[in-house]
């Protein structure tokens, strides 16, 4: 179920957004599975319902989801694959990432190592 | 759309609104905060028609307030210091509000007490402040108004009460796209429940933006330094202009204005200062109005610390 850190700095559309992505990716929203409406989710967090269409709108602009007009709103059958396909999100984090650790004086090298031994831990390998 | 234009109101010498010029969109949450006397409520009396500004103008979707009935037949001001009839108890009040406003629906009023559990049968007046404020919002929520004005309403409910009024708000923003414009002192209380906010001090509109953007588009900033940096350096190497800018011996805190791609790279900007430390946070808006209104002069004096204490 969708929950929102309302002490949290991030933009409350954004959280939402981001909670979405993560149930779809996961597959716990299925794909052509319906979405709450705007007047539901925003009830339910108790948040502003302006808030809430910002929040789909995104979602429908990157065609995550569909509307059918006075039915509702859905998951799109190719959403998982879109957003598994976005990896410009996960390029900017790196980035920053990367940026931080050249200005502690990080070699590529050593950078590069660091990469390695993430990936591989991350993948059921063991750290060295 | 509500405008308003260049809203001019005095009392005697004081003056309450120097010049407040707004657009309030329609089929939102505006909200309106700002110091002790800044305003806010004169400003929301101005809108409900209760006090006619000395110059400039408010429309309603270009519609003037004094004397039109229809116009004020659409709002609902309910007021910080809720009035009621003496030996009223809260349905008979509900009974003369449907004589006068054709909106009025008894319906909801009935729908509304029973959920939220206000008393109906005991002189309205007896009850406490919030009791009675719940009665005023209920009032107000039954008359289902396209503008709903109100002074410090949430400020007075209890935590149950406050979520079902806004529920309630939301709700309307939703089935008939309402326009609800609020004051508080209870930023926490804004920043999740509405899209815009203004900020009034001493009469003057002193920031106004929508509430994501606000949080965004500033930040705070850390530093600590072995050389000393003045604002203007500092401004010279983050590229942007200081919000505000205060130094300790070896620390300086700043708020900066600056696009959110800027942000990440404030730090490597920063790095011809040869900092010792750098923190980039986020702010919070009720750090961020703490520090517009030092800006603008407003703040409480600290004790001076005595060095012999005790």
């Amino acid at each position: 179920m969708i929950s929102l850190d309302k002490q949290s700095r991030v933009p409350a559309y954004e959280q939402l957004v981001e909670a979405f992505e993560k149930e779809i990716m996961l597959g716990i929203l299925e794909p052509d599975s319906v979405i709450p409406s705007v007047r539901t989710l925003s009830l339910s967090l108790g948040l502003n319902p302006n808030t809430v269409q910002r929040a789909y709108q995104e979602l429908e602009r990157r065609n995550i989801t569909y509307t059918v007009p006075g039915v509702g709103r859905f998951v799109s059958p190719e959403g998982a694959k879109i957003l598994k396909g976005e990896t410009n999100k996960a390029e900017t984090l790196l980035r920053e990432a990367v940026e931080r650790l050249k200005h502690s004086d990080v070699t590529e090298e050593q950078l590069v190592e660091m990469v390695r031994r993430i990936f591989r831990s991350t993948d059921g390998g063991e750290e060295t | 759309m509500i405008a308003i234009t260049e809203v001019t109101k005095r009392f005697g010498d004081k003056e309450a609104l120097a010049g407040i010029t707004l657009e309030i969109p329609d089929g939102g949450i505006y909200g309106i905060v700002g110091s002790n006397g800044a305003g806010k409520s004169t400003l929301l009396r101005v809108l409900a028609g209760i006090h006619e500004p000395e110059s400039g103008a408010v429309r309603y979707d270009g519609a003037a307030v004094p004397d039109n009935t229809e116009l004020l037949g659409q709002m609902a001001y309910v007021s910080d210091n809720v009035w009621f009839p003496p030996f009223k108890n809260l349905r008979q009040i509900a009974k003369f509000y449907r004589r006068y406003y054709k909106s009025f629906s008894m319906e909801r009023f009935e729908d509304l007490v029973k959920r939220l559990g206000i008393d109906t049968e005991t002189e309205v007046r007896r009850g406490s402040r919030g009791m009675q404020k719940q009665a005023a919002m209920a009032l107000a929520i039954a008359k289902c108004p396209k503008y709903y004005l109100l002074d410090e309403t949430l400020d007075g409910l209890d935590i149950v009460m406050r979520d079902a009024v806004k529920e309630m708000l939301f709700d309307d923003l939703c089935e008939r796209q309402a326009t609800v414009i609020i004051t508080s002192h209870s930023l926490r209380e804004l920043e999740n429940m509405c899209d815009r906010l203004a900020l009034l001090h001493q009469g003057k509109l002193i920031l106004e933006s929508d509430v994501e953007s606000m949080k965004e588009s500033l930040v705070k900033l850390q530093l600590a330094l072995n050389e000393p940096v003045t604002k203007e350096q500092l401004e010279a190497a983050a590229g942007v202009p200081c919000v505000s800018f205060e130094r300790n011996s070896k620390t300086v805190t700043a708020v900066l204005r600056m696009e959110r791609a800027e942000q990440a790279e404030l730090e490597r900007r920063l790095a011809v200062l040869h900092p010792l430390m750098t923190e980039v946070a986020p702010l919070g808006l009720e750090e961020l109005f703490l520090s517009v209104m030092k800006a603008n002069g407003y703040s409480v004096e600290r004790p001076e610390e005595k060095g012999e204490a005790l």
